[in-house]
């Protein structure tokens, strides 16, 4: 219990010393923003069952048009997942870099290690909070905006929720990296690279088939190979988190459950060194 | 009961070429006030972090109330107040104190209850909901302090607690760590200001390039010397040099003299040969060294060694 405690305590201070940083703040205010401007721009009359008249930003659409209201739902749902999944994780890494190098500061990590915690839970209680700071946004925005569109079209479309998760799990990957950096480099601006580094060569990274037919040397195939196999592939997950929204059968999970297993082995490897380290 | 216990305690950093601890082994008994001394890389605080798990040791052993340093569960009874410590500057006074007291593993009603007192003790109370990075230097040491008993920790760690602090606080320090004492804790100070540490501790030990050159009482350290200061009311110069046979070496100033004494007997000798030359004595002051003058003598003599 009291390592339960303890550890609450430091997940909720990570929580605090995100919000402090006002990046989340922003991130809160532009997510506020989204959701008002979807309260006002959509006005949708439903009369008995059906919909006599949707309005979107003042314009009347009218089901004998071939209006598909279910569609139109669905896709503004997806755009949201898709720019909530790639814009949220980036706003998430430039808010979030800093939590661990800052732990580490001399003068503040020596009082932490010298409390009654073990050095997985300091780790541990940093990484939650961070995840938790970026779940509660997600949460917000993605569950905010199917709250309104649900009540105000009556299409309770639920496949728009999966993308909770998704974001969620892929910034917990991505998170996992950016802890390990920490540990061993102590710098926000390095951290901050390699998670930008990763998001942006990710897509490169699915297309290796394409690239190694483009280069001579089987060193290339092993390398390419090698760094899809032993990176996240958050690219992989960003299509996933669309095709779950959309309602597209998924191909192959294995992007999914392999990127989680390498979030896993980053966080331990993080753990691992930060445990073993003289502060 | 040992407040903490260390055999062999050596560490060496990077790759063998730092040699911060060289096989030190020292005790502290319960209820001690005990000061570490040394000059600038002596090794003091690398003994201390040790002592509470931010160092590994390379070699040797530790026990901090009769527990090995990997019992996680001993820190609660442990307060630590680190040289240059930082909090996260968003957080107010009351709130760093709520959440070290968290992590110590501290209930809620106690937070409640101790922390208003210790706020007050360090003088701090009216400053509880300002941020702390608007705090000087003085009030977050003494907001360091407050953090560092808020566990009512059985033995309290200070590296360097007086430092930043204004005279006044200062003494609150002293009176506070003298009725933690009083109450049976222990306190480990290190520090460089040995002034300080000659009025508040009873047992010292000295560091010098990572080894553990003298320890014992303060009243050991600072024995008094053969020196001894005669007030009188004039000395003619010619009962001046009737002394120095009883003398190893004698000072004369102009009512006083300071004689070197090999024993008790010369002093008696010298005192008699006053007295027989009707010369009127109004005090013998026999001279203390001070911890200051004891520890540039032992740094002195490690040197030579």
């Amino acid at each position: 219990m009291s390592v339960l405690l303890k550890t609450w305590a430091l997940v909720r201070h990570t929580v605090r010393e995100s919000l402090a940083r006002k990046t989340f703040i922003a991130f809160f205010t532009i997510s506020t923003i989204v959701l008002i401007f979807m309260i006002l721009a959509l006005n949708i009359e439903a009369v008995e069952a059906g919909m006599a008249m949707v309005q979107v930003m003042g314009q009347d659409i009218n089901k004998s048009d071939g209006f598909d209201i279910q569609k139109i739902i669905m896709d503004i749902e997806a755009v949201i997942a898709v720019v909530m999944f790639s814009g949220g994780i980036f706003l998430s890494i430039f808010a979030t870099a800093s939590l661990v190098p800052n732990m580490l500061e001399k003068g503040y990590i020596e009082l932490l290690v010298s409390k009654p915690l073990t050095r997985t839970q300091i780790i541990l209680g940093r990484y939650l909070g961070a995840v938790a700071i970026m779940g509660l946004n997600v949460i917000y925005l993605i569950g905010g905006t199917w709250l309104i569109l649900s009540i105000k079209t009556g299409v309770w479309y639920q496949p728009y929720l999966y993308s909770i998760p998704m974001i969620i799990v892929t910034f917990a990957i991505v998170h996992a990296l950016m802890v390990l950096v920490g540990v061993t480099t102590r710098s926000t601006g390095v951290t901050i690279m390699v998670a930008y580094t990763l998001l942006f060569l990710s897509p490169f990274l699915q297309q290796k088939d394409k690239i190694y037919a483009l280069l001579s040397s089987k060193v290339y195939y092993y390398l390419l190979e090698s760094l899809y196999q032993i990176l996240p592939k958050t690219f992989e997950l960003g299509e996933m988190n669309h095709a779950l929204v959309v309602g597209r059968p998924i191909d192959s999970w294995v992007p999914l459950w392999t990127s989680c297993v390498v979030g896993v082995v980053l966080l331990s490897s993080a753990t691992l060194i930060f445990s073993r380290k003289d502060f | 009961m040992l407040a903490l216990e260390t055999q062999d305690l050596t560490k060496i950093f990077r790759s063998g070429k730092v040699t911060a601890l060289d096989g030190v082994s020292l005790a502290v008994d319960t209820g001690h006030i005990f000061g570490l001394l040394g000059p600038n890389g002596a090794g003091k605080t690398t003994l201390i972090k040790i002592l509470l798990g931010i160092l590994y040791p390379t070699s040797g052993s530790a026990r901090i109330l009769e527990h090995p340093l990997n019992n996680i569960q001993v820190k609660e009874k442990i307060g630590y107040l680190p040289e240059n410590h930082r909090y996260p500057e968003f957080l107010k006074g009351g709130q760093v104190l709520d959440y070290f007291a968290r992590l110590s593993g501290v209930s809620m009603q106690d937070i409640q209850k101790r922390k208003p007192a210790l706020l007050e003790m360090v003088n701090l109370l009216e400053w509880q909901n300002t941020k702390i990075k608007k705090y000087s230097k003085g009030m977050l040491q003494r907001l360091g302090m407050a953090q560092a008993m808020m566990n009512d920790p059985d033995i309290l760690f200070l590296d360097e607690p007086t430092d930043g602090v204004d005279p006044i606080g200062r003494r609150a320090i002293r009176d506070v760590l003298r009725r933690l004492q009083s109450e049976g804790k222990t306190i480990f100070i290190n520090s460089h200001l040995l002034s300080e540490v000659e009025m508040i501790c009873d047992q010292v030990a000295i560091l010098d390039k990572g080894r553990l050159v003298s320890s014992g009482t303060v009243e050991e350290l600072t024995s008094p010397s053969k020196k001894y200061r005669f007030q009188t009311v004039g000395i003619p110069d010619d009962v001046v040099a009737k002394l120095k046979p009883f003398a190893l070496k004698i000072e004369h100033y102009n009512n006083s003299l300071e004689a070197t004494c090999a024993n008790f007997y010369s002093v008696n000798d010298i005192i008699d040969c006053l007295r027989a030359n009707n010369v009127v004595i109004k005090s013998i002051v026999p001279h203390k060294r001070t911890l200051e003058e004891s520890f540039i003598e032992i740094l002195k003599k490690d040197v030579i060694n």
